[in-house]
């Protein structure tokens, strides 16, 4: 099982964990992300910085519902996401140009059995069973 | 009393708009979507020079399919369906004026 404390700094504080995510194609990675987990978002966005430093190019757009009803049109990019030193998943995920940080969807989350420790201020993610 | 001059207008010449790869690839799936629900429909299509270049029901083996075949460029993958899927990311922060916290 791994913990992760929640980001204090956010109110109210908010579970976070660390993930990579690497471009198969181009081979290039980034370690060590903040990641909200954000179990509303259908998909995980990536800010666009971290688009650019990974070199991925899109391969599709989709129309994306936000709280205010608004629909937009976004690029989605494939990209291998790893929390911690679980199995890495591809996922599709989408363009957040002005997002601080990843924000990652149920695409990942239900990959991963997670319990929200809110009280205590932490997350625990469990590790697959081998076999 | 002063007179009314007459000054020529200048035109202002503006490029217009190139659309990125990425979105002529997805106009082009648009164009073609009344089609593709015809023989394509519930499935995933690639989309690259405007043209429909391969198919699948697994989207991630079919951009890994078709960007092996033709280079790490932007293409467009989307499903045949009507109406196109709406992904819903219902993310807000809590505006606070600089000064007041995170």
């Amino acid at each position: 099982m791994i913990r992760f404390r929640y980001a204090e700094q956010l109110r109210p504080p908010a579970p976070f964990v660390n993930v990579s995510l690497r471009c198969q194609a181009t081979g290039r990675q980034m370690t060590s992300l903040p990641a909200l987990v954000d179990t509303a978002a259908d998909r995980t966005v990536l800010p666009g910085n971290t688009i650019e430093a990974l070199g991925l190019v899109e391969d599709g757009r989709c129309l994306f519902q936000g709280f205010s009803g608004e629909v937009l049109e976004l690029p989605i990019f494939l990209v291998e996401v790893q929390i911690h030193d679980l199995p890495a998943l591809q996922v599709r995920a989408v363009l957040g140009e002005r997002e601080p940080y990843i924000l990652l969807g149920r695409d990942v989350l239900n990959a991963h059995r997670i319990l929200l420790n809110g009280p205590q201020l932490n997350l625990e993610i469990d590790r697959p069973v081998a076999g | 009393m002063s007179e009314a001059l007459t000054q020529p207008a200048f035109e202002v010449r503006v490029p217009a708009p190139q659309p990125t790869k990425g979105e002529r690839e997805y106009q082009a799936f648009l164009r073609m979507l009344p089609q593709l629900l015809a023989t394509h429909r519930g499935q995933y299509v690639a989309v690259h020079e405007e043209q429909v270049v391969d198919s699948d029901a697994d989207d991630i083996a079919l951009i890994q399919r078709v960007h092996a075949r033709v280079g790490y460029v932007p293409i467009h993958v989307g499903l045949v369906a009507t109406p196109l899927p709406v992904v819903r990311i219902p993310h807000y922060r809590e505006y606070r004026p600089a000064g007041e916290g995170v």
